[in-house]
């Protein structure tokens, strides 16, 4: 895993915390985790 | 002979994206019956761009989902007129928007306005660095507009876009916080800038740190709920990271679909058709009224539709080679400098700055919105002296995160294996602690760059392809070399500072590469001037040849500018739409008399 949360596509609350680690892993486009 | 004639009407519009739809629905507003034609299909945020099926980097960036399909029709390629010109068959430099909305669908919202200096190009730098300073071989022209007469056009299209942003210069007035260099507006943007993502602020501080004048990026991506003048609701951004090259679930990047095309859809004189692609104007026996456009429809029929006016609002290329196909207007002549359609074909010149940082920092850069971020234009047009730098023109410098897609964001240190084991590793050691500045850099027009029709290759009805001649000048070359050594220093002076710093700028002397990726901010080849011997069309975009023809888009561009063009597309648009409203329809002609 590289990071990358996949599809959660929804970050607006985590754009004002600069510098601090997204604590989700990535779903799929499915839906699946 | 057409299989189908339709009955005549007023106006028909060729294409359907940001262009067409805004003349449309002017058009339609001052009661005319207008039909629009478009050769992609029709697409609306629902059910084409609904979450999640959007949220997938496979189908839409590398299969090219909105894009047109180069195996029905495509451009052919040379860098010189000594070379034999090859079809494109995969996409890579730039992109061809496909369906309704075009590539308003799949742009990153960026809407920046031209400066006065850019617009008088030549007679500006002929001034401040005397005529010896521009090379024989450009051949720059101004355009036949001002940024004064172009403000109530761009304020225009902003309002409509919703572009959020922070204004520099209100009526003269320096504004804290925008853009110092740019043109006077007459009110702030129509939203406040987006939220700034983490990148953004380290580029930032750092350039203010460096003297630079850094300002949130202009950009059509609502911030805020928001209702347009032409009733359409746009929603805030919710840094989804699916931006460019992707529709917008969220109803908050502007495009035709979010601001204009429910409201013309109800009007009772607009008709849409999709699946019907445009191959001529037809013109009467003198060659100097056209009489309406002829289209092949999803069946394959021929068919005719008679218009008082036609409104050629395709692709910058596509509507360059629908001219050359109709025979409208005098095709450029390289050998001679003579004729017009097809001369000053130009593109843009881009870097980029990637930045590596330690582990401890998180960059997160899949919290993106395509437009929103930071960008100094301290060398952008002439804001900055260029006497002893010996190039013309300038970039925007920015760090904007579109997102964080692994297939082809991921971002990876010089050196680095292309795939294997070794690439694996340094991507997951990269991926959440790096991110790029980017320069765009404007591309000055030259003699023997320029679109005609090529001699050899065909599209699927069989009609010629255009064929685009175009390579890299010096002058942009040292541009480019300039500027990214100059954001490479702004990376450098960031807090926290990175582990490392690349410069992927290319070399003075390069060859044009159609490969990789570079942006769809082509220009020219129909382009606007103040005369009939230097441009196609005049500054209302009315073809000087046949005056009920009006071209729109980017192929009015005299030379390009290192701001990205949809501002300017639409401010000449709604320019153009109000000439032809209150000055035309009185008394169809010539709206320009020389």
């Amino acid at each position: 895993m590289i990071g990358f949360p996949g599809t959660r596509a929804d970050y607006l609350d985590w754009v004002a915390q600069p510098g601090k680690v997204y604590p989700l892993g990535p779903v799929t486009i499915e839906g699946n985790t | 002979m057409a299989n189908i004639r339709k009955p005549k009407v007023d106006a028909v519009v060729v294409g359907m994206g940001w262009t067409g739809s805004i003349m449309a629905i002017e058009l339609a507003d001052a009661g005319l019956t207008v039909v629009g034609l478009e050769r992609g299909e029709n697409r609306d945020t629902y059910p084409d761009f609904a979450y999640p099926k959007i949220a997938d980097e496979l189908t839409y960036v590398q299969r090219n989902k909105l894009m047109q399909s180069l195996a029905h029709e495509t451009v052919t390629i040379r860098r010189h007129a000594s070379e034999a010109a090859l079809p494109l068959r995969q996409y890579g430099a730039f992109l061809f928007g496909d369906g309704v909305g075009g590539s308003g669908v799949h742009w990153n919202g960026f809407t920046y306005r031209a400066t006065d200096a850019d617009l008088k190009l030549r007679s500006h730098y002929e001034q401040r660095y005397g005529k010896d300073f521009i090379p024989d071989d450009m051949t720059i022209q101004d355009w036949p507009v001002s940024a004064a007469e172009l403000e109530p056009f761009y304020d225009r299209f902003e309002y409509v876009a919703g572009t959020s942003g922070q204004a520099g210069n209100l009526n003269g007035q320096p504004v804290s916080g925008g853009n110092p260099f740019e043109a006077p507006r007459s009110r702030d943007y129509a939203l406040p800038p987006l939220p700034t993502a983490y990148p953004s602020m380290l580029f930032e501080q750092a350039a203010r740190d460096l003297g630079h004048h850094p300002y949130p990026t202009p950009a059509s991506i609502a911030s805020k709920a928001y209702t347009n003048p032409y009733g359409m609701q746009l929603g805030p951004c919710n840094f989804c990271g699916y931006c460019e090259l992707f529709g917008c679930y969220m109803f908050s990047k502007a495009s035709p679909q979010t601001c204009i095309l429910p409201a013309l859809a109800r009007k009772p004189n607009f008709e849409l058709r999709d699946r019907s692609a445009v191959v001529k104007v037809n013109l009467d026996s003198t060659g100097k009224r056209a009489t309406g456009v002829t289209y092949i429809d999803a069946q394959g029929r021929t068919v005719e539709q008679p218009a008082d006016i036609v409104a050629l609002c395709a692709y910058q290329m596509h509507n360059v080679r629908l001219l050359l196909l109709s025979g409208i207007g005098k095709p450029y002549d390289p050998a001679t400098g003579e004729g017009t359609v097809g001369k000053n074909y130009a593109y843009q010149k881009n870097s980029k700055i990637p930045i590596f940082s330690d582990k401890d920092v998180a960059i997160n850069p899949f919290i993106g919105s395509g437009s929103g971020g930071v960008v100094y234009d301290d060398f952008n047009a002439d804001n900055f002296d260029h006497g002893p730098l010996n190039f013309i023109g300038g970039t925007i410098t920015f760090a904007t995160v579109t997102g964080g897609r692994p297939i082809a964001q991921a971002l990876v240190p010089p050196g680095t294996p292309k795939w294997g084991s070794g690439w694996k590793k340094a991507v997951k050691e990269h991926y959440l602690h790096s991110f790029a500045i980017s320069t765009q850099g404007s591309v000055m027009s030259y003699r023997d760059n320029y679109l005609d029709l090529d001699p050899t290759y065909k599209d699927a009805y069989g009609l010629p392809l255009l064929r685009m001649t175009f390579d890299w000048k010096d002058n942009e070359g040292r541009m480019t070399q300039f500027v990214s050594h100059k954001a490479a220093d702004v990376a450098r002076a960031m807090n926290p500072k990175p582990k490392s710093v690349a410069i992927n700028a290319g070399k003075p002397g390069d060859h044009f590469d159609a490969g990789p990726y570079q942006s769809t901010h082509t220009t020219g080849g129909a382009i606007a001037g103040d005369r009939p011997d230097n441009s196609v069309v005049n500054k209302y975009l009315q073809s000087w040849d046949v005056p009920n023809v009006f071209v729109a888009g980017a192929c009015s561009f005299p030379q390009n500018l290192g701001i990205n063009p949809t501002g300017t597309i639409g401010a000449m648009t709604y320019y153009a739409a109000k000439a032809i409203r209150e000055t035309y329809l009185k008394n169809p002609g010539p709206l320009v008399q020389v």
